[in-house]
């Protein structure tokens, strides 16, 4: 009976998602509030039970420092009393305190070092490596150039920092074409459930008969 | 009224037809060829070197918006350290990659291997529950395992699963592949210091191709799966034919329908304006 109702019930919920391109109804509606609505209860879900097995299970065994963190926790949940907003602040500087430090311990050897080394590597050894790498450091350098503010973009500075502004565009298409590709692939990835999972194909043969339907009824 | 008059009014019908050229290639397979890069075939050269044994971390960090593209690709690799014989450890640090992490457990086949008695969890793999705290949970749970979870996702205790006695750290660990659809850049801040021990991977959504290259060139990853076509060639060279593969098929139809489009579009505004020009001489 699950194997039946199963695919039935994602497939409803999926045709209902598509049937805004067809026109706005209340099974879109209904479809996106129930998205909505169980990935926040299922996230709340799961931050329940996080906190139960991390903090609340050990407290409960004698462990004394979880009371540090749910005491922290619970001044976070200040913020929503207003008269006492002011105590929240300590677990958010904590916060915010141990997160900057991370990162910066971090951003030296990893984004910095790192990258920089990379940059001595010799570039290939294939003719189109080299070239990708002239490509490249052209690029970034005429880039750079372009939101280099301070000198005015006049004489020799001018077709420099075009070129950079050229480059601005060709990465901004490349990365927005990549964008509708990602999201292409929720769609390829549907169709190819509905075609492989048993009865799936049900609730997309009902939509497409109630759109010729409302179509009939319209015209 | 002609076909541009009716696409300009309605555009209905381009979404039909998308959706329509959508379901085509899985019906009717093109089989279309997928040019390997060098980015994934390091990423499976670096697999197919591990030992039997050797341990593999993959974060699964993979929800709702973001599984049609990143799972593919994690799969194929978690099937590969299956056929490999490698020790898995797998888990997430999104509160919503729980339910992928059961998933890959079942679709890559760790859970028909412990039913056919060929692999034990504990010894073999074992599944992590969310850890919270994003970049602070990348730091710890590098730096010190056991610090950072007490029960795996069943609620056994970590102290008592043997596979767990191997790995402390990161230093412990030979190839880490994670799948991530937020900036690897965090992850690499506290990872970078485990890069001469460990390999990294990143399974990456489509559209951080080209930030990808500052950690490949600089040697801080192995590889990275790009999006789906990353997953396609990973499948082909791990001979493990998937849902990858008839993507690119899918994404090649599309792509082409896109261009039709794009020059349709371009004839319909061109239309349009010389025929206002003429509107005006007249």
């Amino acid at each position: 009976m699950v194997d039946i109702v199963t695919p039935l019930v994602i497939g409803s919920l999926t045709v209902a998602t598509w049937s805004l391109m067809y026109k706005e109804n209340e099974a879109y509606r209904i479809a996106e509030d129930l998205t909505v609505g169980v990935m926040a209860g299922y996230v709340f879900y799961v931050g329940v039970n996080n906190v139960n097995t991390k903090n609340i299970q050990p407290l409960l065994q004698g462990d004394w420092t979880q009371l540090i963190a749910i005491a922290l926790g619970i001044l976070l949940w200040l913020q929503m009393i207003k008269s006492l907003r002011r105590y929240s602040r300590y677990s958010m500087a904590i916060l915010s305190g141990v997160g900057t430090a991370l990162a910066l311990t971090g951003v030296l050897q990893g984004q910095i070092l790192a990258p920089i080394r990379g940059l001595f590597l010799p570039p290939g050894a294939d003719l189109m490596t080299k070239f990708t790498h002239l490509v490249s450091a052209i690029a970034a350098i005429t880039t750079v150039m372009y939101f280099f503010y301070a000198i005015k973009p006049s004489g020799v500075m001018k077709p420099v920092s075009m070129t950079g502004r050229w480059f601005i565009y060709i990465a901004l298409g490349s990365i927005a074409g990549s964008m509708v590709v990602s999201n292409a692939t929720f769609i390829y990835d549907r169709a190819q459930w509905f075609l492989y999972t048993p009865y799936a194909w049900i609730p997309l043969v009902v939509a497409c008969v109630v759109i010729i339907y409302d179509i009939a009824r319209n015209r | 009224m002609s076909l541009f008059d009716y696409l300009e009014r309605d555009r209905r019908p381009i979404f039909l037809v998308l959706l329509i050229l959508c379901f085509l290639p899985v019906l009717f397979p093109l089989n279309l060829p997928v040019n390997i890069e060098y980015w994934t075939s390091n990423t499976y050269g670096f697999v197919e070197s591990l030992q039997p044994g050797d341990v593999v971390v993959m974060p699964c960090d993979i929800g709702g918006a973001t599984v049609a593209e990143l799972y593919p690709g994690y799969l194929a690799i978690a099937k590969h350290v299956l056929a490999k014989d490698l020790r898995m450890v797998i888990m997430t640090f999104n509160a919503v990659g729980q339910i992928m992490v059961e998933q890959t457990i079942i679709d890559a086949g760790w859970q028909a291997a412990v039913d056919r008695g060929e692999k034990v969890y504990g010894v073999d793999f074992v599944a992590l529950p969310y850890i919270a705290g994003f970049e602070a949970a990348f730091a710890q749970f590098a730096q010190d395992t056991h610090s950072t979870v007490n029960v795996d996702i069943y609620g056994n205790k970590i102290e008592d699963l043997p596979l767990m006695d191997d790995v402390h750290s990161f230093r412990d660990v030979k190839f880490v592949a994670f799948a991530s659809a937020s900036m690897p850049d965090p992850h690499m801040r506290q990872w970078t210091p485990y890069i001469d021990t460990t390999g990294f991977c990143y399974i990456s959504l489509g559209y951080f191709f080209s930030s990808n290259f500052v950690f490949l060139r600089s040697g801080q990853w192995i590889g990275f799966i790009n999006g789906v076509k990353g997953a396609a060639e990973y499948e082909i060279l791990a001979g493990f034919p998937g849902r990858g593969l008839t993507f690119m098929d899918q994404s090649s139809v599309t792509h082409l329908y896109a261009i039709a489009l794009l020059i349709l579009g371009n004839a319909v505004a061109y239309r349009a304006r010389t025929r206002a020009r003429s509107e005006v001489i007249a």
